[in-house]
């Protein structure tokens, strides 16, 4: 049966061609769109035939590995001759490379229902770790059945091959970015990147330690990877206290503008650090020795000083005030340039 | 409607009784002697109408003189065949054909391989060795040699008996007589031979030689089993302007002096170097294999393009 389906392929493409040599015979017949379609369905038909004898080749990784062989084995059991394994110019790796995004597909195509078979919500923020931990340990049991044999370790290894490391790279990025997706991600900032590189991060090494586990039914793994997902949420809590923190700074540069007679030139660094401190506001009357006394060498003291004075200078003043401070900052540039 | 007729006029006219007697005879006999003779020659050069021309080197002959003058050309030179290669490309065409033997292995037990072209047996005998290398390392890995499993075959295919003598002659003194080689005295354009029949096709150093390569490559098409694969060695065109200059400089300055020194003929080496300027360029030898109705026809050049591996299949 497979055979007379591969000659009636054969010769359905036998009409195709020499339509696709009548065209070229008349040069002035030539319909640019219709070639590009055929264009199309020639490459359609290339990826349908690929698709088939990789697909006829997992069943032999097994025996034979990722491999030329398996390619070869697989396409004698479709039908084909073995010497046809030559459309995968890179080899074996094109056979992991297959199983991997198969594998990525079936995750992106049942990964919802399962997160709602959990009752987790990828809408509400709190969820998407427990969203996280259930999409790498549903993909990471896809290739249950090829770390029992071992072979996982071989893929893992041709995947990792400087010359095979960019496509692996790119399906890994996707496989993450899907798991994100699902997980309720929107970031819009540069977190979009971060998020990804830890979740990546997280999701290779939980392989890598499912390689090596032989508790029953990878317990260990599991455990392991509950860890690393407590800790991309210490991790979050981190940079959330850090942004807490430049907000509470920015409310302190802020609060002087209230009395422009009675403005700070004089905070130096170490009362800005302890903010709850109320002597930060030292009275005085705005003129230039300040600036004088500045060590040249304490940049930071010195940023200090004319965030203030710009700050003075955003809100309305008088013409006098204005030129003392412009004189001011001028100077503190100048210090800057000339130490 | 033009091409459709030309197409299927070159493939059918193939299948007629006369070449299937002539296959029956030769294949099953494992190793067979036919001799072109002249008249069949001419018979050949019959079915070219007399007014179409086609290139020889750098000159432009009738159709129908071509193959009998590459014939000679090829008579001329059998005899010192192999060491005006190794003189020539400074022994760097046994790496080329090093590489396009590794190029097509692992080689599944079972596969029928036909090497057009391949008089001498350069590549078969590579094949060859490659095969039984390769079935030394997989009995180490399976401790039961499964004995139903057929055994690869390699037909020896060319138009000069001339080369086959030589090939012959350096089978018996590498002591290479396996039952898997066979022999075949007979034109790519029309090989005696039943359809979907062999699972690869090798050609190296010779479609640039054959009247006209498009009926060759339709052959390779009809004989071809589907998934079958192409496979092609060739002289080709080097782009870089620098390397093109150093190229053409030794090919035309030293190759025909050399062939008078060392083999004693001056022409065949001249046209040897022409007839590789007058071959298709990469590109356009792609799009002449995709007419013939490959698919995923790729090329890989070797040596900045002096040589070209063209492969394709039959899907």
């Amino acid at each position: 049966m497979a055979l007379s389906g591969l000659t009636g392929n054969v010769l359905f493409r036998w009409s195709s061609t020499t339509r696709f040599q009548s065209t070229d015979t008349f040069t002035d017949d030539v319909d640019p769109k219709e070639t590009q379609r055929l264009k199309d369905e020639e490459t359609v038909y290339e990826t349908q035939i690929r698709h088939k004898i990789l697909d006829a080749a997992l069943g032999y990784v097994d025996i034979s590995g990722w491999s030329k062989q398996a390619l070869a084995e697989g396409a004698e059991s479709i039908g084909y001759p073995g010497v046809v394994h030559g459309l995968f110019p890179k080899g074996g790796v094109e056979l992991v490379h297959h199983f991997y995004q198969q594998a990525n597909e079936r995750l992106s195509s049942e990964l919802p229902a399962d997160i709602q078979d959990a009752q987790l919500d990828p809408l509400q923020g709190k969820d998407d770790l427990k969203i996280l931990r259930l999409a790498i340990e549903k993909r990471l049991r896809m290739n249950t059945e090829h770390v029992f044999t071992g072979k996982w370790t071989e893929a893992m290894g041709l995947m990792a091959l400087p010359t095979n490391a960019p496509s692996s790279l790119k399906l890994l990025a996707y496989l993450v970015d899907d798991m994100w997706h699902y997980a309720g991600d929107t970031s819009p900032d540069f977190s979009w990147y971060t998020k990804r590189a830890v979740l990546a991060a997280v999701y290779k090494s939980t392989e890598l330690s499912m390689i090596q586990d032989k508790s029953e039914d990878f317990r260990s793994t599991w455990e392991f990877l509950d860890r690393r997902i407590e800790g991309i949420g210490k991790l979050r809590d981190c940079s959330r206290k850090c942004e807490e923190t430049s907000v509470i700074m920015k409310g302190l540069f802020n609060t002087p503008k209230t009395d422009l007679n009675t403005v700070v030139i004089r905070a130096d660094l170490q009362n800005v650090k302890k903010p709850r401190q109320k002597q930060v506001r030292q009275t005085g009357r705005l003129d230039e020795s300040p600036v004088q006394e500045i060590p040249s060498t304490d940049w930071s003291k010195y940023s200090c000083r004319m965030t203030f004075a710009l700050h003075r200078l955003k809100s309305g003043m008088p013409c006098e005030e204005q030129r003392r401070l412009f004189r001011l900052i001028l100077r503190c540039m100048l210090s800057v340039v000339k130490p | 409607m033009f091409g459709r007729m030309s197409l299927f006029g070159s493939s059918y006219s193939f299948r007629s009784v006369k070449m299937y007697e002539h296959f029956s005879k030769g294949l099953h006999v494992s190793t067979c002697f036919k001799t072109i003779n002249k008249s069949n020659l001419e018979n050949i050069s019959k079915t070219y109408h007399e007014d179409k021309t086609v290139d020889f080197g750098f000159q432009t002959i009738p159709a129908s003189e071509k193959a009998q003058r590459v014939h000679k050309v090829f008579e001329n030179v059998a005899s010192n065949y192999d060491i005006m290669n190794d003189v020539m490309s400074v022994g760097i065409h046994r790496i080329w054909k090093d590489y396009f033997v590794k190029k097509m292995f692992p080689l599944p037990p079972g596969t029928k391989v036909i090497d057009v072209a391949g008089g001498t047996g350069d590549i078969a005998f590579r094949m060859l060795q490659s095969i039984e290398r390769q079935n030394k390392h997989l009995n180490i890995n399976v401790t039961d040699a499964n004995e139903s499993r057929k055994n690869s075959s390699i037909l020896i295919s060319d138009i000069n008996q001339a080369m086959l003598d030589v090939g012959r002659e350096r089978a018996i003194k590498m002591n290479l007589q396996s039952d898997m080689l066979s022999w075949l005295c007979a034109d790519a354009q029309q090989l005696p031979l039943a359809d979907n029949s062999f699972d690869l096709y090798t050609i190296a150093f010779g479609i640039r030689n054959v009247t006209e390569v498009s009926k060759a490559l339709d052959e390779a098409y009809r004989i071809l089993r589907p998934g079958g694969r192409f496979l092609c060695l060739e002289f080709s065109h080097v782009k870089n302007p620098l390397l093109k200059w150093v190229y053409d400089t030794y090919s035309f300055q030293i190759i025909p002096p050399l062939g008078e020194v060392v083999a004693g003929d001056w022409k065949s080496y001249q046209y040897l170097v022409e007839s590789i300027r007058k071959f298709p360029t990469q590109d356009r030898f792609k799009d002449m294999i995709e007419e013939a109705g490959f698919r995923s026809v790729k090329y890989e050049n070797l040596t900045f393009g002096v040589v070209t591996i063209h492969s394709g299949y039959k899907i």
